[in-house]
């Protein structure tokens, strides 16, 4: 299954991976009215700077999934194709996937009273995140396509 | 194979699925003496407060035990016997097994206090118990809880959201002594206040009083404190901790102390039956023994434990520890591992704005995260779970930034210890 | 070794600019902005660069790039220098005697044998006033019916404003936005479009106007605003109704203009009862708190303006959306006062009358609408067309215009530059430019200005006062009716037009900025519109819900004309053209710096670039009902998902050579049966991948 890789070495920390978020998880799809949108909506992937590193921080699909198993009401569960997803419908906001993420990345939703986390654009081609990073420094592959990739740049570099 | 489960609620249910996982062909049967389709018991006191309607307390589909192959039979289990290899149950009937689990959870302890039989006196554990006190609510208008922990708060809350006047009487001198340390509960508590709770703290409640009602019957009319105080009340809602089920195992040969030991592998010492969720007493990783966690997370990773050592993978338990997370009034408040650690050990961060309601304590011992709590901004806090179980060094610079800053992977990264390390 | 000179820079010899002596004045006649110009001219009276007037109280010197880069196309290779014509497909030069000769036999044989109807002028680039008065004077003694810039730019606009307030033009001069509170922009990015209008924007937030902004884009207009609302293309209307529905029911309307001076209000109220917040919200993807919000901004910031532009002109839903927008403005109260007011560059100043003596008018003996049009030339009813215009890039289903160009008997093309029109020309005359040609310039701060001639006519190149003059003459029609010079020309307007009959040339020569009309007699001038409150309608109120050809209903743009019956599954995307500041019309395409700033492209969302599986600078082919065009792929988050939006500015013959964008678009106008459609059209897209790239 694919899911959101991220290299730091790409990163120069633009967020622009967190805006096309907040904009695909707006109910207006639509960057600039997001933030007048009650909930507002908030990105799922987090970029986070310290000194001069970037790390973005995306749902990593864990194979065994922490949140899954904390949830108490089954909003959390594993999709057909293998991916975690979360239905916000039976969600009740009670943040125990938030309390467990080692990721940190389940997002508390305070104004919506609900968890949110990365469902990888599941309508999309490619993720929203994925398209908007233009350093790509977000890959979006399976795991096997990672290690080649990687195993390339690797190659390149040296 | 055949599988015997034993209770249908989280561990039984993460152990059934993982069982059916990985053994298509195994007869599964599942036992339990609630009989209907499997519920999150955390979730009562949301129906209580109709804050979600009833069919969404079931955390699995209508045609679950259907479509996964589990023959559910909806009755008590009386008594294993653990030589003869099989159960006995209520209706007399009995079922031989391979492999047993015993995840009968725990059931809330009422203790003796007189006038605690009286009609409205209630406890909340199951579906039926927030059905009973649904039914009854139309006439209460002030209501008396009894426990100030996580189950009495959260039934406290359903009974608030239903308009009536909450009273919570609490031996402890604070609010959820168990996962709070005194000053995140007094927070909590001045949020709940405003709300309109309640609450009588280094109390405890003597007798239940009651008045006659019009079937013949008496009923709740009030409550008097230890202080000697009076508190009119129509309701009594018994929240002062729960005890492990492990009446079906007496004299079967299976250890019990508190709830039923149990080894990394969910393996009680009786071979062939194991035990999972509340009724277990597992490794507790940050007190280096064995205790109870009545949690759900840990239950459905116990569940998962014991349902892959009974079909035959090896699994070994990583250990629990203390875990909370509730919402009071819009508010996060998370909390980890140990939160009071005896004086002179360890080292303690922490930043309190109590007007904003943010507050984060972080515990530290040997220069490991063992424990933290969070209120409001809980964004993160997952790492920093992460980091305790894992029991990860941290540096206290960064520990003291958490303090303020967003907790954030990067953080810790930048002190050069490497992602893989954390989490899965 | 590396070089030390570049061999390319030593082959440009760059002139000297003129001093300051050769700067002259004029005003862009291009957009109907009326910005002032600067314009050096060298010795020879040759125009050699254009500048922003710094003295021009209106543009105050600001300037988009289309009156830069003409200089680049009065003397280019493309310019029409003599009058041509067509023998075995190709044109040779003749002169214009017997240009004038061909055109005037041609003219009174098809009037003779198929009346007047079978004659159409395609005006929209006829030229100044001069050229204009001499053409409807033309017109007014052969029966000639012509097609302007009407139904391509602002037809809905003024049939709605006119039925609703008696008059199409903008209610109030720019200069009024550093009065106003609030003001509301919608589908107008005049920061790309209108510099002189832009330069406005700034001043009155300058001076404490809050500006919003609403578009479907993140505009550049948006960008420098103090709100922007993104709302899914066509559905302003919807929103407009809202507005009124949040306006009345919290009673935050002008009770006493609406009780004195407007009529049909309690219809009106009606009409929006049900139009709550809630459902607008879901229909325009605003959210509804953001609606509610500029209820209460409108309802409480007084005096406001509304800034409408071609967003909402250009649409097939575009008359009950302006007519709520308008009434809006209307029952705030916002009329007529400092501050308040519709903005627009529609110039309604009336009609010169009497100019021809009544027994020599001629009556067009068929009358068409522009849809009309179509299918007359598809029949051969139209034998001979004038056209001073590009209608086979501007009209819509261009391809079909083409056609029915093609196909008629006599073409006569009046024209700066050999574009697409021209080439279907049997004759093609050599036009003067509007640099070359003096005349009064309307501008969108409602006055007048007198433009000076900067330059000499280029090689033979003629006004078309001069040709319509000429052309009669050799017709045998009464010459005495035709002015003879520009300065006659509106000596001539002006006394016939009661609406203007103060505004003389020398007036205008002395007032920077230019007169604000109507001028009558007595020489005042209104600065606003309706500052007396007094409104030529019918009931001399305004007519809150116009003439009621128009219904102030909503309706959905893909149920609308020009999409009604066509299958979303099919044409899953919608398509729109926006205007750009380096193009106007199609003339600009003949300066190299306007196709450097504008190459082509389709401007894509990210995700609906992913859709269609192309990155940036790939191709893709779009399609419509009426035809099909490859552009090549330009990715941003400014427009909104699932549109794809190019600007409407490309033609065969010229340097772009691509197939004009308004091929793609269907004849149909709106309910108000007036302008064309050139936004918010469905189609569907996919990669051209083309072999061998
Ligand atoms: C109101 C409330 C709120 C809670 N909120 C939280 C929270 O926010 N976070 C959190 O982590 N935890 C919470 N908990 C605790 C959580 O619900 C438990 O930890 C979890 O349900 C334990 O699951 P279990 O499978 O071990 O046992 P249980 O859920 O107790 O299930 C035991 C099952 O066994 C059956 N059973 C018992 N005895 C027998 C027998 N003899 N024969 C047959 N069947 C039998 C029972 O019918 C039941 O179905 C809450 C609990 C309550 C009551
Ligand atoms: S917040 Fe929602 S998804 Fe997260 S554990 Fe609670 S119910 Fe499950």
């Amino acid at each position: 299954m694919p899911k959101i890789y991220f290299r730091p070495e790409r990163c120069d920390g633009c967020r622009a991976c967190e805006l096309a978020c907040i904009e695909k998880h707006s109910q207006t799809q639509s960057i600039f009215m997001a933030n007048l949108e009650k909930p507002s909506p908030q990105s799922r992937i987090r970029v986070s700077q310290s000194a001069n590193q970037f790390a973005a921080v995306v749902c990593q699909q864990c194979l065994q999934a922490m949140c899954v198993e904390a949830c108490m009401t089954g909003a959390m569960q594993y999709s057909e194709s293998g991916a975690v997803i979360h239905d916000a419908k039976q969600c009740v906001g009670c943040w125990m996937c938030v309390m467990v993420c080692p990721f940190g990345a389940v997002i508390p939703l305070a104004e919506a009273k609900k968890a949110g986390k990365c469902n990888l654009c599941e309508e999309e081609k490619l993720p929203a995140c994925v398209l908007a990073c233009t350093r790509k420094a977000l890959w979006y592959c399976t795991g096997e396509e990672y290690e080649i990739k990687a195993a390339g740049e690797l190659e390149c570099a040296t | 194979m055949r599988y015997l489960i034993v209770g249908n609620s989280a561990a039984g249910i993460f152990a059934a699925e993982t069982i059916r996982g990985l053994d298509q062909a195994g007869q599964i049967i599942m036992v339990s003496q609630e009989d209907n389709l499997p519920y999150s018991r955390c979730l009562t006191s949301y129906l209580l407060g109709q804050e979600i309607p009833e069919q969404r307390i079931y955390i699995r589909n209508d045609n679950y035990y259907s479509e996964t192959g589990i023959e559910f039979i909806g009755q008590n289990v009386e008594q294993v016997d653990a030589r003869a290899k099989s159960v006995l149950l209520a209706n007399g009937e009995k079922l031989s097994y391979d492999k047993l689990l015993i995840a009968t959870g725990s059931s809330p302890f009422t203790p003796p206090i007189d006038g605690s039989n009286l009609e409205g006196v209630f406890q909340l554990r199951t579906l039926e118990d927030a059905k009973k006190i649904a039914d009854f609510v139309p006439n209460v208008k002030e209501a008396v809880v009894v426990g100030a922990g996580l189950v009495g708060l959260k039934g406290a809350h359903g009974l608030h959201e239903l308009g009536i006047n909450v009273n919570v009487v609490e031996f402890a001198p604070q609010l959820m002594p168990l996962s709070l340390d005194s000053e995140a509960a007094g927070m909590v508590a001045g949020l709940l206040e405003k709300d309109g709770y309640r609450f009588y703290l280094n109390n405890k409640v003597v007798k239940i009083l009651g008045e006659k009602n019009n079937n013949g019957g008496m009923t709740v009319s009030g409550v008097v404190l230890d202080s000697g105080e009076q508190i009119a009340c129509q309701l009594v809602l018994m929240a002062v901790g729960v005890r492990p089920n492990t009446a079906l195992v007496r004299d079967s040969g299976v250890k019990v102390n508190k709830g039923i030991i149990v080894n990394d592998r969910m393996q009680t010492s009786v071979e062939d039956i194991y035990s999972a969720g509340d009724v277990a007493e597992t490794y507790d990783l940050l007190w280096d023994e064995n205790r109870i966690n009545a949690l759900w997370p840990m239950a459905t990773a116990q569940g998962i434990v014991a349902g892959c050592n009974m079909a035959g993978i090896e699994r070994r338990y990583e250990g629990s520890m203390g875990l909370n997370s509730a919402v009071f009034c819009g508010v996060g408040v998370i909390s980890a591992g140990i939160l009071n650690l005896p004086d002179g050990e360890g080292q303690v961060f922490r930043a309190a704005e109590p007007q904003r309601n943010y507050y984060r304590k972080f515990i530290l011992r040997d220069d490991r995260l063992v424990g933290m709590i969070m209120v409001g901004e809980i964004e993160g806090a997952g790492f920093l779970s992460a980091l305790i179980r894992k029991r990860v060094k941290v540096n206290k610079t960064v520990v003291n930034q958490w303090l303020t800053d967003k907790i954030s992977y990067q953080g810790y990264f930048s002190e050069g210890i490497p992602m893989g390390k954390v989490g899965q | 070794m590396g070089f030390y000179i570049r061999p390319q820079v030593l082959s440009h010899n760059s002139k000297p600019m003129a001093h300051h002596g050769d700067m002259r004045t004029s005003i862009c006649s291009l957009c109907n902005g009326g910005c002032g110009l600067k314009v050096s001219v060298d010795q020879s009276a040759k125009v050699q660069a254009v500048f922003g007037d710094p003295d021009n109280p209106y543009n105050k010197g600001k300037l988009c790039p289309k009156p830069m880069e003409i200089v680049q196309t009065l003397y280019g290779p493309d310019r029409v220098g003599y009058p041509l014509k067509k023998v075995n497909g190709q044109f040779v030069r003749i002169s214009w005697d017997e240009a004038l000769n061909i055109i005037a036999q041609k003219h009174l044989n098809y009037l003779n044998n198929d009346g007047s109807g079978s004659i159409v002028g395609f005006t929209s680039k006829i030229g100044g006033s001069y050229s204009k008065l001499a053409l409807s004077i033309f017109s007014e003694l052969t029966g000639m019916a012509n097609f302007g810039t009407g139904p391509i730019c602002y037809d809905s606009e003024e049939k709605v404003r006119k039925a609703m307030f008696g008059s199409g033009s903008a209610s109030t001069p720019l200069s009024d936005a550093i009065f106003a509170k609030l003001i509301l922009i919608i589908g107008n990015n005049c920061a790309q479009t209108k510099a002189g209008q832009f330069q406005w924007l700034q001043e009155a937030r300058r001076a404490g106007a809050k500006v919003v902004v609403i578009d479907p884009r993140y505009t550049e207009t948006a960008q420098q605003v103090d709100q922007f609302i993104q709302i899914k293309p066509g559905t302003d209307g919807a929103l407009g109704m809202a507005l009124l529905h949040l306006i009345i029911k919290n009673k935050q309307y002008d009770e006493e203009f609406v009780r004195e001076k407007t009529k049909d209000f309690d219809q009106l109220a009606k009409a929006v009862a049900d139009f709550t917040p809630e459902k607008a919200a879901q229909i325009t993807g605003v959210p509804q708190e953001v609606i509610e919000k500029l209820a209460r901004d409108l309802g409480t910031s007084r005096p406001a303006m509304l800034w409408p532009g071609r967003g909402i002109v250009c649409v097939n839903n575009a008359g009950s959306t302006l007519l709520a927008f308008e009434a809006l403005m209307a029952i705030l109260g916002n009329i007529g006062k400092p501050g308040s007011g519709i903005v627009s560059h529609i110039n309604g100043y009336g009609k010169a009358n009497n100019l021809v003596p009544p027994e020599a008018v001629v009556k067009p003996h068929r009358k068409r609408n522009a849809q009309e049009l179509y299918q007359a030339l598809e029949e051969g009813e139209i034998k001979m067309l004038y056209i001073a215009g590009n209608p086979c890039a501007n009209w819509p289903d261009s391809n079909r215009m083409s056609k029915g160009i093609a196909g008629v008997d006599f073409v006569v093309c009046h024209t700066l530059v050999l574009d697409d029109s021209a080439m279907l020309a049997d004759i093609v005359l050599p036009a003067v430019h509007w640099l070359e040609e003096s005349g009064m310039q309307a501008g969108i701060n409602r006055v007048m200005q007198w433009k000076e001639k900067t330059g000499e006519p280029y090689a033979e190149a003629k006004s078309g006062g001069d040709f319509f003059r000429q052309l009669a003459s050799k017709m045998g029609l009464p010459v005495s009716c035709f002015p003879d010079n520009p300065e006659e020309a509106w000596e001539l307007e002006r006394t016939h037009n009661p609406a203007i009959v103060g505004i003389t040339v020398e007036r205008m020569r002395q007032t920077p900025g230019g007169v604000h009309y109507p001028c009558p007699e007595n020489g005042e001038e209104s600065v606003r519109l309706f500052a007396n409150a007094v409104f030529p309608t019918a009931s001399g109120k305004i007519e809150l819900l116009g003439d009621k050809r128009v219904e102030l209903k909503y309706s959905d743009p893909l149920e609308a004309p020009g999409n009604a019956g066509m299958l979303q599954t099919e044409y899953p995307y919608l398509f729109s053209t926006v205007k750009v500041a380096a193009h106007y019309h199609t003339e600009c395409q003949y300066s190299e710096w306007a196709r450097e700033l504008e190459k082509p492209y389709v401007e894509l969302h990210p995700l609906t670039a992913v859709e269609l599986e192309v990155t940036d600078g790939e191709e893709l082919r779009i399609e419509t009902a009426t035809g099909s065009l490859v552009l090549p792929v330009r990715i941003t988050h400014t427009v909104p998902r699932n549109v794809l939006f190019t600007q409407p500015y490309y033609t065969m013959k010229s340097g772009y050579e691509t197939l004009p964008v308004n091929s793609l678009f269907p004849v149909a106008c709106d309910q108000a049966g007036g302008n064309f459609v050139n936004k918010n059209i469905l189609c569907r897209a996919y990669a051209e991948r083309r072999l061998g790239r």
